[in-house]
């Protein structure tokens, strides 16, 4: 079924529009979780969640590309997850509270501000992923985005791991450059 | 905290990267040589070319195939009158979503030259239209329908242009063929309108290899593991080349079917520095009559090999 044939089901609220996105996303939504997660169970759960979200969501979003609106709601959804999993690792719960406690004494940095700079960061990080080269950019995204594994990028691409990682290598190189180039210091 | 926030910006990056980059259904990595046979049979059956284009995916060094791309469409062709000797009556072409495909109209007659009319034409199925240079659909939907014989030369060569625009972002069989579009995953069949159904009136856009010259510029870098092909000119007798098989595909904004000039064997690489090699492409800013070309591939050093 077309995207926007998904998307009118939606639209129609029909719950068929989950069972087709779970038909036709499912296994891409999954293993962008599992890299994040690697845990089948959580996994799970965050694709559920993600597809919840895409139901609450739209209307009124009309999302240009389903796949990669609901991989962008998975990856955050699978991230943090995996931050509250480490944070109630290290404090049993206690933590994430102690350190929003100590956020109160940090100098404000507003809303805007953060609004600001995050869209100048992406439009430099998009600027930089349109003059790399598509092979170069594939293996950059499939890392940090998708979060791949080097093994998994190198069956993909059909290269050797260490291919891929000099790639990756070079390619950090560059993105600090450009960071530093465009004062931005994260 | 600095990478963590960096890795969340990296999440907001545009679409199309994410789009590009994304894992292929490793269930469906086998089919990839079914893509070739049934792009072979069509060659050899109909003694044509046709061509295709994929956005992203580059060939194994070993077997020529696919690692990004996976089929999930089956395009159908039929020819309403049956065809002839020369003509399969019924191509099948499986392509991916981010890909279009173009199959020009059987060969005429023995002195066809090349130059010869579409039969079917579908535009990449889920392929993104941002950043293209072209004349946008919207603003050709202004032009396009104004009426030709009562315009202006200069009015005219913009109405064509935006008829052209749309056209060719438009999923259309000829007057005289039956085309399908069928989801091989869930079965789903799409019946193509015909030509004169979406554009009465307006003339069928015609393979035209002869009148255009490509440049190296025109294809941008292309790399073929290894080698780089730079066009050294246009080809016009392409098409009637009676069974030239698909050899490979490499990456490039307008991406091709390479055709070794004589005797090349499917799924094998065996071009060298020097080889001359046939290629069709397509692609969002090219015309139709820069459809075939001829190339010569020269040694180029991979992006992938270290640096010195």
């Amino acid at each position: 079924m077309e995207d926007s044939q998904i998307i009118a089901l939606y639209w129609d609220r029909s719950e068929e529009a989950i069972s087709e996105t779970a038909g036709k996303y499912g296994k891409y939504c999954l293993a962008i979780a599992r890299n994040i997660l690697n845990n089948d169970e959580d996994a799970e759960e965050c694709v559920s969640d993600a597809y919840l979200r895409v139901w609450n969501a739209i209307p009124p979003m009309r999302p240009n590309r389903l796949q990669t609106y609901l991989g962008r709601i998975v990856r955050n959804l699978s991230l943090n997850k995996r931050e509250k999993a480490s944070a109630e690792k290290r404090g049993a719960g206690q933590i994430p509270l102690i350190l929003d406690e100590l956020e109160e004494c940090i100098p404000n940095e507003t809303r805007e501000d953060v609004v600001t700079e995050a869209i100048l960061i992406r439009d430099v990080l998009d600027r930089f992923l349109a003059a790399l080269p598509p092979d170069a950019r594939k293996i950059f995204v499939r890392r940090y985005w998708y979060m791949s594994s080097l093994k998994e990028i190198a069956e993909e691409y059909r290269i050797s791991e260490g291919t891929a990682a000099v790639s990756l290598l070079r390619t950090r190189r560059k993105l600090k450059s450009v960071l530093e180039k465009e004062g931005i210091h994260l | 905290m600095k990478t963590e926030r960096l890795l969340n910006q990296i999440g907001e990056i545009d679409d199309r990267y994410i789009a590009e980059a994304a894992p292929a259904a490793k269930k469906e990595a086998k089919p990839r040589r079914i893509r070739w046979a049934a792009a072979a049979a069509c060659l050899c059956l109909a003694g044509i070319g046709l061509f295709a284009a994929i956005r992203g995916g580059r060939p194994s060094k070993a077997e020529g195939s696919f690692p990004t791309t996976s089929i999930s469409y089956r395009v159908e062709l039929t020819s309403d009158s049956g065809g002839d000797e020369q003509w399969d009556p019924a191509h099948v072409q499986l392509i991916t979503a981010d890909q279009g495909i173009c199959l020009p109209a059987s060969p005429k007659s023995p002195d066809d030259t090349g130059a010869g009319e579409v039969s079917l034409y579908v535009p990449p199925i889920e392929a993104p239209t941002e950043g293209s240079d072209e004349m946008s659909v919207e603003e050709a939907e202004e032009y396009a329908y104004l009426d030709l014989d009562s315009a202006t030369e200069e009015m005219k060569e913009k109405i064509l242009e935006a008829r052209r625009t749309i056209i060719f972002h438009s999923r259309w069989v000829a007057d005289g063929y039956s085309g399908n579009i069928v989801n091989v995953i869930t079965g789903e069949v799409e019946p193509l309108p015909t030509f004169s159904e979406l554009f009465p009136g307006w003339d069928l856009p015609v393979y035209d290899t002869s009148q255009e010259h490509v440049t190296q510029d025109g294809l941008g870098v292309n790399c073929l593991y290894g080698l780089e092909l730079t066009v050294v000119q246009v080809a016009d007798d392409f098409l009637r080349g009676a069974a030239r098989k698909p050899m490979n595909r490499f990456d490039a904004d307008q991406i091709i079917t390479v055709y070794p000039p004589e005797n090349g064997s499917m799924n094998t690489l065996d071009v060298k520095a020097g080889d001359s090699v046939f290629i069709s492409y397509f692609g969002k800013n090219c015309s139709m009559s820069d459809s075939v070309i001829r190339a010569e591939a020269i040694e180029h050093t991979s992006p992938f090999d270290p640096e010195p």
